[in-house]
């Protein structure tokens, strides 16, 4: 009797739940999956943590439009996982292709099975190319996206250095939503940096399926000073959206015109990664409905959806976004393993945007996060001034090269 | 019984230290000054500071600071989502290195 009074007093009624060998599996090694696992790892080391990666390296969008601009090298957009593997998570090369989620069963592509206590997808976005007549993994050999990082990139950087002088580039924005808001903005900028240098003469289109875009002011602004007339933005209220592209004549077609550009950059429509869908926790917009507390998904019990693949609005589909919400789901995670519910928090999102090498742009915002959404905090929210003090828009770019040497040390180790 | 008392009592020791190591890493303070290192490294940037050995005194001035200063960077702008009892909660967590980051500088 007294021991079982003093195991009880000792004993917090959430010890019934405590699991100190539970099994975690995260899907995706990006910005989101590897800080997620890295962290887990950290907070509860008794934790086994396996995280399937198909590559050998990951290449970070961020930052990849220097690199289309001879800025940077890709080398040092690259990352490995030995970082991941030091830090004690169990990294599995392979593809996962299918889950269970009523057997809580991962298949991988190399024919294992994996059981998870909590499975955790961080796939990314999937590229759509069917979604636009013409387009195809194929045809983008001959327009690239470069939207996911690595060989587009340096395809792309190549024909812009490739074309006529006064040629034409073309960038075809997709309808929202779409993995960084302000990265085609932030190219054709970067783009133009590059032709102010070397080809003073060309142009640059952007044909957009949207109506707005991000920092749309501050860009508007800054390509006025910085390029004078040569980037031209087109919504998609003024024939702005590509419906059909033919590659091998290098024809973008809207619904009242035909481009022929030397250089086409087709960003195509986006939704989460295949393995989302196959897990069952994508919805019919094609992206993962989540709780807000815990990145559960409201779809299939036991699986956290994180960083683009989820639906996290009014948060964006950035890098910044799903690292930080990959450690506060990691921190809901080893809650969970312990008997404790997960709680509100509040997270945060910033994004830089080069105007050229040395300036840079800004827009954040702070989330106050709930069961059933994301709602913005309104006094936190807000973007750089359009009119700046001198050097702010230099500390800027200064920030933006600190904040990516930090989240990349931070992700892979 | 003084046998079994005592096994109950090591086993409630062993599982209470375990759930402890890192409680003050599962706090809703701690969720929200998990988001800082997504800028601030360990070692200091060009023009980001890092958060690293400061008491949490130190911290809360600076972010107290920060919410009077009419700056204009990312996190001036950031700084208002937090209000003092927050911006004192995460101050504690960082300077408690709650995570236990690796202190070395890579």
């Amino acid at each position: 009797m007294l021991a079982a009074m003093a195991a009880s007093a000792l004993l917090p009624a959430r010890a019934v739940a405590f699991k100190p060998k539970a099994r975690l599996v995260v899907v995706g090694g990006g910005f989101a999956g590897a800080t997620l696992a890295r962290f887990v790892k950290r907070l509860s080391p008794e934790t086994s943590v396996v995280l399937i990666e198909a590559r050998d390296h990951y290449v970070s969008c961020p930052m990849s439009n220097l690199v289309i601009a001879g800025q940077r090298s890709l080398a040092s957009q690259t990352f490995d996982y030995q970082g991941l593997e030091a830090a004690g998570v169990d990294v599995v090369r392979d593809m996962a292709i299918d889950v269970d989620a009523t057997k809580q069963r991962v298949r991988l592509h190399g024919g294992a099975i994996m059981d998870y206590d909590r499975l955790v997808l961080a796939p990314g976005v999937m590229l759509n190319f069917e979604q636009l007549s013409g387009f195809s993994e194929q045809a983008a050999q001959k327009m690239p996206h470069a939207w996911q990082a690595g060989s587009q990139t340096i395809l792309l950087r190549r024909q812009i250095e490739a074309m006529p002088d006064d040629g034409l580039v073309v960038i075809s924005v997709p309808a929202a939503p779409y993995r960084c808001p302000p990265g085609p903005y932030e190219r054709a900028s970067l783009m133009a940096s590059y032709f102010k240098q070397n080809k003073p003469r060309a142009q640059i289109l952007i044909l957009d399926s949207n109506e707005r875009f991000s920092k749309q002011a501050l860009f508007q602004q800054g390509w006025k000073r910085l390029y004078g007339d040569s980037i031209r933005w087109q919504s998609a209220s003024n024939d702005g959206r590509v419906i059909r592209v033919e590659p091998d004549a290098m024809r973008l077609h809207t619904d009242f015109a035909t481009y022929t550009p030397d250089v086409a950059n087709v960003i195509p429509p986006q939704q989460a990664g295949l393995i989302a869908h196959r897990a069952g926790v994508a919805d019919a917009s094609g992206w993962c409905p989540v709780n807000g507390l815990s990145f559960e998904s409201r779809l299939q019990r036991n699986i956290h959806v994180i960083g683009d693949a989820a639906i996290a609005a009014p948060m964006p589909k950035s890098a910044f976004a799903a690292n930080a919400q990959a450690k506060v789901c990691a921190i809901a995670l080893v809650r969970l393993f312990r008997g404790l519910s997960p709680e509100s928090t509040v997270l945060a999102n910033t994004c830089y945007s080069f105007l050229e090498p040395e300036s840079a742009i800004s827009i954040s915002g702070a989330y106050l996060t709930q069961d059933d959404q994301f709602s913005s905090i309104a006094a936190a929210a807000g973007a750089s001034p359009l009119a700046p003090p001198a050097g702010l828009q230099a500390q800027e770019a200064l920030h933006a090269a600190d904040w990516f040497r930090a989240i990349t040390q931070e992700t892979f180790g | 019984m003084r046998c079994r008392l005592a096994s109950a009592l090591m086993l409630g020791l062993v599982i209470s230290g375990q759930l402890q190591a890192a409680e003050g890493a599962l706090t809703q303070s701690a969720s929200q000054a998990a988001v800082c290192s997504g800028c601030h490294a360990l070692a200091p940037g060009a023009s980001v500071p890092s958060l690293q050995g400061l008491d949490a005194l130190t911290i809360e001035e600076q972010m107290l600071a920060l919410r009077r200063a009419d700056g204009q960077t990312a996190m001036h702008r950031l700084i208002n989502a937090y209000d003092h009892a927050q911006i004192r909660g995460i101050a504690k967590v960082l300077a408690e290195n709650a995570f236990g980051q690796d202190e070395r500088i890579p």
